[in-house]
């Protein structure tokens, strides 16, 4: 009991979350009245470990600590679904994310764009209460559009910085099938020269760069390929992962150039540089040890 | 039953010679043969014989004289317990001396959770496995107790506690292409993180490989052939370093196999042609090809043989238990017998076939057990053969197999006017059938020419009469007419020969008439071959009608190979305005035709060559003036299986070419779809499907 109302006081709220049937209802309930909509993807039929969290989900206490500005929607993906079942499954295919592992838990927001989305078991259980995550994931949100409310009343580069701010808080790209690509439209608008550096962030080519840096270096265009990867890098906006991925096309790039080959371990040595505990950062001090160095 | 009253039955008419008991093996004489099977006790005996036969004196001793092993032997052999699970559960490894070491240091270190038959079996199937040669015998408990414990611990699928010994002999061979693979691959480690970040609906294992991006090269450039694609990586758990770096059809099609089997999912991995795919097991029967590109499939790990027939065969075998029960206990009565009453050894053979027909391994052993120790006349092995075929018949492959046994070493005694015939038989028994499963027909045919002495006009002659007997069958003339075309036609004199044996053997089996054109004669093998998926054989008889290029404007290619090329067309209708003969070519660069009769939304759909990233497709026909509304409103779709479809380009603006951009929005593509999406019942027809993209294989 203390637990629950020590939830809804957390939450700021007094009033239960309403519960959807599927994820269509869920979204006109939330386009209607402004709600987050929390989903739960689990198989009752088959998936144990999901179990323990729909259980916790179905208890009263979890939807009162929820609040009412958000709607549930719990996914049930039966192995053997009756005809019923199979119906409500099939309008459930509108969710436009699907997790990797079961059970899952995300949050959209009112326009159905997905904010955070925990896959597995471990990921759920490494994040806390499911609940706790979740309400977290609204405060992002909130703070999110806070960000972009702020964005509506600047313009130029301001408006862009706090529109990328936005999406950054997020950490999603611009997530599933690009639903945020109208925010990137934003940002560029009002800041075609790219001065706030968001638009570098978020259309950075990831792997594709190393894919053209080797395709050039195929074709013998190494200075083409030295040039487009030396742009990015020149960009300061580039977080550490991306900027640890242009390095390591410049790698990929240096270790088909013989004029250049001498300087692999130097640029194996920057990426190791940019984050040493991440796996690219990691793989470069393996891949210097493997150089002999 | 039938089967019982044939000559070759009589060949192995048993001996009333009563046996004395030896070691473990039970008396036997011509009437116990029959009442063990159905006794359990005699069975159980039965199966402690066969673990002596298997195991060897040196072994057995050690096993059942006492000593340290005593207490495990008394368990092993109480019934319902290990042994059964053990003996009744599809072959024995090659070593199987191991195989009992291993469930004796599982028994001896958890006999109390053993005492549980979900754990019992898991404990049998472990020491099937770990038996086979290659499987380290220390690394056993940690796979009985991996399974062991992600059960208790609810995080298995619940499938799992459902399987059979045989069935977990699926399971928990986690492997690398068949053989174990160690902590820095597939091992437990990379079992745990899978069971713990891919569980998943069992279906949808088979498309788990997609979780893990198709890269041939890694992020510092590195290529999959190479040894540095993972090298710098080698901190990470192999699954979890396949999902993030990446991989190609091997990894991918690992790492889909081991997520099913870590979460206690039956599955497999397999070869095939330049390729590496996978299958999953949803439930009895089911096994569900995953990332598969062709009917050529070696698998990696099978209870009976490498080929998909024999995967399917067995487990209709095996989950007929009772049956299989019964068969297993002949086998082994006949094995025990061979050396010493050869006579009674072959009534217990009959027994073993005749408790289960469909027991291919039976039917194997027997052939191979008379071709070595019977030498029976050519009359008993043509009886022999017929019944061999009339078990098998719906296995066709599986029937080939036994018959390729003994048919090659009996041929040189047949009267040579009657050997052709007896090759037909074959073919005369699985005409009406279609089988699990398309499989190398051809090289069946080639073994059986073989046995004809190499002289060409009796081989055209057996081409001819073939041709004439499968003319009847939709699955079976495309290879065979496809065979003929590789073997004969090598040269412009070869292929008018074959062409005029093709057509005599048509006609003859009632098919279209000699005096029509080799496009007219090929048309309904070609649609066959399109109809049955079989692009080898579609392909081919493309090649031996030949083709007129369309020359028909496409514009520049898309970037990237072209995927369509050498691939399958299929249309929803033929006409009398249709060349099946210029199907083939609607997917190369020169172009070619369809023509479909009227209906409403006819469509085409064309099978790639190879699963791809699609960059773009070009559409294009020569069509003009009214001729060319036929083709609008056009609808494209696009799908991975060739079931779900997603459509990527609608227009209703006839003419062509059209030129469809799919740079992102198509990611994994294996079959795309063109269509006339209107009520109107007409014809539809086009020049060139040409789809282009990276290989996904």
């Amino acid at each position: 009991m203390i637990r629950t109302i020590s939830l809804m006081l957390l939450s700021g709220s007094l009033f239960a979350a309403e519960r959807a049937a599927d994820f269509p209802a869920a979204l006109d309930k939330a386009k209607a009245g402004g709600q987050d909509i929390a989903v739960l993807y689990h198989g009752s039929d088959w998936c144990a470990p999901g179990e323990k969290v729909a259980a916790m989900w179905r208890r009263d206490d979890f939807e009162k600590g929820m609040g009412k500005d958000v709607v549930l929607v719990a996914i049930d993906r039966k192995e053997r679904p009756d005809e019923a079942e199979a119906a409500t499954a099939k309008r459930n295919e509108a969710c436009p994310v699907g997790v990797r592992s079961y059970p899952g838990i995300a949050l959209f927001d009112a326009e159905g764009r997905l904010v955070a989305k925990r896959e597995g078991m471990s990921e759920i259980e490494s994040m806390g209460a499911p609940g706790q995550a979740l309400l977290r994931a609204v405060e992002v949100r909130r703070k999110r559009d806070a960000l972009w409310q702020r964005a509506a009343k600047e313009s130029g580069p301001a408006a862009a910085r706090l529109l990328g701010k936005g999406l950054d808080m997020m950490n999603l790209g611009l997530g599933p099938k690009d639903v945020y690509k109208p925010v990137l439209e934003r940002i560029r608008k009002e800041d075609p020269e790219d001065r706030s550096g968001y638009v570098a962030r978020y259309t950075f080519p990831g792997m594709k760069l190393v894919e053209s840096a080797m395709k050039l270096a195929g074709e013998q265009k190494f200075e083409d390929a030295d040039k487009e990867i030396a742009a990015w890098l020149s960009k300061r906006s580039l977080l550490p992962d991306q900027r640890q991925q242009a390095l390591s096309a410049r790698f990929a790039l240096y270790n088909r150039w013989d004029a250049r080959k001498g300087d692999v371990k130097s640029v194996l040595r920057e990426l190791e540089k940019a984050d040493p505990e991440s796996e690219l950062g990691k793989g470069a001090a393996e891949y210097l040890k493997m150089l002999g160095s | 039953m039938e089967i019982m009253k044939t000559t070759w039955m009589l060949l192995l008419a048993p001996s009333l010679l009563a046996l004395a008991p030896a070691t473990a093996r039970p008396p036997v004489d011509a009437g116990s043969l029959a009442k063990a099977a159905d006794d359990p006790a005699a069975s159980h005996a039965w199966a402690l014989a066969e673990l002596e036969r298997a195991l060897g004196d040196k072994e057995w001793k050690s096993l059942s004289t006492g000593g340290p092993r005593a207490a495990f032997f008394r368990e092993l052999a109480k019934p319902d317990g290990l042994l059964d699970e053990l003996m009744f559960s599809g072959p024995l490894p090659d070593d199987p001396a191991k195989m009992i070491r291993v469930a004796e240091s599982l028994w001896k270190a958890d006999a109390r959770s053993m005492a549980d038959r979900r754990e019992l079996t898991t404990a049998a199937a472990v020491a099937l496995t770990f038996g086979d040669g290659k499987w380290p015998e220390d690394q056993a408990a940690a796979r009985y107790e991996y399974y062991r414990d992600s059960r208790k611990a609810g995080q298995l699928h619940p499938m799992f506690d459902t399987l059979e010994t045989w069935e977990k002999r699926y399971v928990v061979s986690v492997s690398s292409n068949g053989g174990w693979a160690g902590d820095d691959g597939w091992g437990e480690r990379s079992m745990e993180w899978l069971r713990d970040h891919v569980k998943l609906p069992a279906a949808d294992y088979t498309k788990a490989c997609w979780q893990a991006p198709y890269r041939l090269n890694n992020v510092f450039g590195d290529s999959i052939h190479g040894k540095n694609y993972y090298a710098p990586f080698k901190e990470m758990i192999h699954a979890e370093r396949v999902r993030e770096v990446g991989g190609v059809c091997g990894s991918l099609s690992h790492y889909g196999a081991t997520a099913a089997r870590s979460n206690g999912i039956p599955a497999i991995t397999m070869g095939e042609p330049g390729h590496c795919a996978y299958a999953v097991r949803l439930g009895p029967g089911e096994w569900t090809p995953a990332y598969s590109l062709s009917w050529k499939r070696g698998l990696h790990t099978s209870l009976w043989g490498r080929t998909w027939t024999q995967l399917v065969l067995q487990d209709k075998v095996l989950a007929e238990k009772y049956a299989s029960h019964r068969s297993d206990v002949h086998l082994w009565q006949a094995r025990s017998l061979r050396d010493e009453d050869p006579d009674l050894a072959a009534s217990a053979y009959r027994m073993a076939v005749e408790a289960q027909p469909l027991n291919q391994q039976a039917w194997l052993e027997i052939a191979r057990w008379m071709k070595e120790r019977r030498q029976p006349s050519p009359a008993d092995w043509k009886a022999f053969h017929d019944q061999a075929l009339a078990a098998l018949a719906d296995y066709p492959e599986a029937a080939w197999e036994v018959l390729a046994v003994f048919q090659p070493s009996v041929m040189p005694q047949v009267p040579a006017d009657e050997r052709i015939p007896f090759l037909l038989a074959f073919h005369d028994a699985i005409a009406a059938r279609k089988g699990p499963v398309m499989w190398d027909f051809g090289k069946a045919l080639d073994e059986q020419v073989k046995m004809l002495g190499g002289d060409h006009a009796t081989e055209l002659e057996f081409f001819e009469q073939v041709v004439a007997m499968q003319v009847r069958s939709e699955t079976w003339l495309a290879p065979v007419v496809a065979w003929g075309r590789e073997r004969f036609a090598k040269d412009p004199a070869g292929a008018t020969e074959c062409f005029n044996v093709l057509a005599r053997g048509l006609a003859a089996g009632g098919g279209s008439s000699q005096a029509e054109s080799l496009g007219k004669v090929l048309a309904p093998v070609i649609l066959a071959a399109a109809d049955t998926g079989n692009v080898d054989a579609f392909q081919a008889l493309s090649k031996l009608a030949g083709t007129t290029p369309a020359k028909v404007p496409t514009g520049e290619p898309f970037p990237g190979e072209l995927l369509s090329a050498g691939g399958l067309l299929k249309i929803s209708t033929t006409s009398r305005w249709d060349d099946p003969s210029q199907h083939a070519a609607v997917l190369e660069a020169s172009g070619g035709r369809f023509h479909t009769d009227k209906e409403v939304k006819p469509h085409a759909v064309v099978r790639l060559a190879k699963l791809g990233e699609l960059s773009g497709i070009v559409l294009a026909s020569t069509a003009s003036g009214y001729n060319s509304t036929r083709e609008v409103p056009l609808k494209v779709s696009v799908s991975e299986d060739g079931q779900q479809w997603t459509e990527v380009f609608r227009t209703e603006k006839p003419g062509g070419p059209w030129r469809i951009p799919l740079e992102g929005k198509a990611p994994r593509v294996g079959y795309v779809k063109v269509e006339r999406d209107d009520d109107r019942s007409e014809v539809f027809h086009m020049n060139a499907i040409q789809v282009y993209g990276r290989r996904l294989q």
